[in-house]
């Protein structure tokens, strides 16, 4: 069994629907995998977590069980049950 | 070079600050001597610039274009309705001199570029940003690690905001957190003032613990707020290696 807790702030929040989703990751090798499993099941997420070329969206900030995720780390993280995988878009001063 | 010493008054209007223990006197007079700069006075910095005049920071340097607008009222502290359509600079300017005569302004008319990052900063012993485009962040992020300049970056959005302390050489620059500018960003989002207005407090506090030596400014660390939910979550933030400004 692999459930992972998506956490979705600020305008992630809005285009998810909400601010947080337990997913069945079962299947999943990695936080990217994981992200683009998501991605593909929300297409208006998707750009808003990758790039064109699939990586990860450089400024998206990624924290599992709030620890910060590098982005050319994210093929090689693996997720454990219970994780907690936040993700933080940009926001700014206005 | 400003004196130094407080005067009677301001001794008077500081007194309750004063009293922090471990400010005191001393503490103030740092106040006093440090320079600030502003970028844009709107939701988050517009508090920002009035709570470090109501602290009394020796000089702010301030800036910010364009003329007051409707809807610029319901967060911009300010901007007032009788200055609407009439520089905005000009509002921040009157309403700070009311507020405390014995802070230095240098307002500026336009906002912080790649143009005018260098010599605005240059004039400064800090930087708040609270700007709205990555651009000018960007600049700004630029300018201070350069000029190994500590930079405070507040940002909010909806119900939600964020804080950190920059200081080059020890913490991740803006750069790190954000190689680039985010695609398709709009510069207009959901926000009440008391959102922005909360962050900008939370901003000036790290400018006075950065000054006065007080306290453990938010360095290296994150704080993610949601209002919606009152959570406050501390982050770790590290630098990126390769980074294109700081690496």
């Amino acid at each position: 069994m692999l459930k992972i807790t998506m956490v979705y702030e600020a305008q992630l929040r809005e285009v998810a629907g909400q601010a947080e989703a337990v997913i069945d990751a079962e299947g999943v090798g990695s936080l990217l995998e994981l992200l683009q499993h998501v991605a593909g099941q929300n297409e208006q997420l998707r750009p808003r977590l990758l790039a064109e070329n699939g990586e990860l969206l450089p400024s998206l900030l990624v924290f599992v069980n709030d620890q910060p995720v590098e982005h050319s780390a994210a093929a090689a993280r693996s997720l454990a049950d219970g994780d907690t995988v936040l993700l933080l878009p940009p926001i700014s001063g206005g | 070079m400003t004196e130094r010493r407080l005067s009677d008054a301001e001794r008077a209007r500081y007194e309750w600050q004063i009293w922090t223990p471990d400010v005191g006197e001393q503490g103030q007079q740092k106040l006093k001597q440090a320079s600030v700069l502003v970028s844009r006075l709107g939701g988050v910095g517009g508090t920002v610039a009035y709570y470090l005049a109501a602290a009394g920071i020796g000089r702010l340097v301030l800036a910010h274009a364009g003329n007051v607008k409707p809807s610029d009222l319901n967060r911009q502290l300010l901007m007032t309705t009788d200055w609407l359509g009439k520089p905005r600079i000009e509002s921040a300017e009157r309403r700070l001199r009311e507020l405390n005569p014995h802070v230095e302004l240098v307002p500026v008319g336009e906002n912080l570029s790649p143009d005018n990052a260098a010599e605005l900063v240059g004039q400064v012993d800090i930087v708040v940003d609270a700007a709205p485009l990555y651009e000018e962040r960007f600049a700004m992020n630029a300018a201070c690690v350069q000029q190994q300049k500590p930079l405070v970056e507040c940002a909010m959005y909806d119900l939600d905001a964020q804080l950190t302390t920059l200081i080059p050489g020890q913490t991740p620059c803006l750069a790190c957190l954000y190689p680039q500018s985010p695609p398709n960003w709009k510069r207009e989002f959901p926000v009440f003032g008391a959102v922005s207005g909360m962050i900008a407090s939370m901003a000036v506090v790290e400018v006075i613990k950065l000054l006065t030596g007080i306290g453990e400014p938010l360095a290296g660390r994150m704080q993610w707020i949601n209002l919606r939910t009152m959570a406050f979550r501390q982050l770790p933030i590290a630098r990126r290696e390769g980074c294109r400004v700081c690496g």
